[in-house]
């Protein structure tokens, strides 16, 4: 299963593990903020996504 | 058992306590029978609850809102009031204004910008060991655990690599102003002092900070005149709705890279080496199969811990495992401790480099503050030790080794090996 992920602007601080599992989901910008990309990914994708960031900030959008 | 237990006299701030090596004896009976425990301090300093628990200094870690690093600094020392804006940099700051001078730097230390530094920190290690190898006998510590990272971390800055050992000095000096070995020379506090510098009113009481600051004040005035692709061009031409770093911000941020860019990783080449000394074998279990190298690099980073503890102020009244945590009490997380959590890995005293050593909290438990560089430290220890491996090298100690004398970094301050039959 697919789905969309959200990235918090107010706490992600740019570290950029998020981008090292998927940059096909998350593109970190020169802002020093994590962006995404809006490309669906795996479930799997998305958890370890979430798990991983040392600040909490992604979370699934749409899971179902 | 009728035998009570007194963990009144556990000591946890004496720099001398961790001399000869970690107190992990200590650390294990607290996570035990005390895991929030009031530690009392000499007056005026205020005791403060001692943290020994991996879930709770993860939880705390990520509240910054009720743990606070901005309010009272981070370390053990209270710092006046008068010198904390002199003293303020990144690290001790909250959120909003964390995030702020956070994402200025940010985009320099993701795991897909470090991988540009690879070749370069690869190139370094080379020429380190053949210099310190052609020796016959050198010092593991000196040799190459000062000398890499802090010529990874200027390429990085963007100082010339000649300047590397003196920035390499005045970190040492930063860090080390406990021990008698190492700490900044009687004319460095009296040149501070003829200026209107007190020790308190510098970073970690060192007057060596003020140094740093003049360095940071040059780089910076010549990158504003000349930009370059580097991370003093990124701080200098830093704007927040208008506004530039002050030049405050700017020196104290120059003086927290420079410290932390260099000081822990260098610590943790030192204790990793040590462990591959003690028990050649883990080694060889790398030789055999490489793919175990990036798990290893977790258990070396959990092993060497090499910032003991961090401080955090309550905002607000707290409970914590049933203990009464009022507003503006101290608490000192020990990440050496949480490392070493039983709940969290098996049979922590041993080296295991084939173990997931994943929760390790080495750079912090997580939250607004994890460390800026620990993909960076991550990338300098995979590839020295993979170095060392690709020459086939095993290593023996050549003499007495000696502990750095700190309540805050753990590291070793000499260490004589020579080569030895793989």
């Amino acid at each position: 299963m697919k789905v969309h992920i959200v990235i918090d602007p107010e706490t992600c601080v740019g570290i950029g593990k998020c981008e090292e599992i998927s940059e096909e989901a998350v593109e970190l910008g020169d802002d020093g903020v994590s962006h995404v990309t809006g490309v669906a990914v795996d479930i799997d994708v998305a958890r370890n996504l979430c798990d991983s960031c040392p600040t909490g900030a992604i979370s699934i959008v749409d899971e179902s | 058992m009728t035998e009570t237990l007194d963990l009144s006299a556990i000591e946890l701030k004496d720099p001398d306590v961790y001399l000869h090596g970690v107190p992990h004896a200590s650390f294990q009976l607290l996570r035990e029978h005390d895991p929030v425990h009031w530690h009392p301090e000499t007056a005026p300093d205020p005791g403060f609850w001692a943290i020994t628990k991996h879930a709770d200094v993860v939880a705390i870690s990520k509240d910054a809102q009720r743990f606070s690093s901005a309010e009272r600094f981070i370390y053990y020392e209270e710092i006046p009031a008068d010198a904390m804006e002199m003293r303020r940099s990144m690290i001790e700051t909250d959120p909003p204004e964390h995030t702020r001078l956070r994402r200025i730097v940010s985009p320099l230390f993701t795991p897909k910008t470090v991988d540009a530094y690879r070749a370069h920190t690869r190139a370094v290690a080379d020429r380190l060991l053949d210099n310190a190898l052609a020796k016959g006998e050198f010092d593991w510590v000196h040799d190459i655990c000062e000398m890499l990272p802090i010529r990874v971390f200027v390429d990085v800055f963007g100082a010339p690599e000649a300047d590397a050992d003196y920035l390499a000095k005045l970190a040492n000096m930063l860090v080390a102003v406990d021990d008698p070995d190492l700490a900044p020379p009687p004319e460095m506090y009296e040149r501070a002092r003829a200026r209107g510098f007190e020790p308190h009113h510098l970073p970690f009481s060192s007057p060596a900070a003020l140094d740093l600051f003049d360095y940071a004040r040059d780089l910076c005035e010549a990158r504003r005149l000349d930009p370059q692709d580097d991370l003093i061009t990124r701080l200098v031409s830093a704007e927040w709705e208008g506004e530039r770093l002050t030049d405050s911000e700017l020196v104290n941020f120059c003086q927290l890279l420079v410290f932390a860019g260099n000081e822990t990783t260098r610590n943790s080449l030192a204790t990793g080496m040590h462990q591959f000394i003690l028990q050649p074998e883990q080694l060889d279990l790398l030789a055999a199969d490489r793919s175990l190298m990036k798990g290893a690099v977790e258990e070396i980073l959990r092993w060497a811990t090499p910032i003991y503890t961090f401080r955090r102020t309550a905002t607000e009244d707290v409970e914590l495992r049933g203990k009464q945590i009022k507003q503006g009490d101290k608490l000192m997380m020990y990440y050496i401790s949480a490392n070493y959590d039983e709940e969290v890995f098996e049979e922590p005293q041993r080296f295991d480099v084939t173990r997931d050593a994943s929760a390790q909290v080495v750079f912090g438990g997580g939250g607004p503050h994890y460390c800026l560089g620990a993909f960076l430290a991550r990338m300098q220890v995979e590839t020295l030790f993979t170095a060392v491996l690709d020459r086939g090298l095993r290593f023996e100690l050549a003499g007495p080794t000696a502990r750095l004398r700190s309540n805050f970094g753990n590291g070793f301050k000499t260490m004589p090996v020579r080569a030895a039959q793989a």
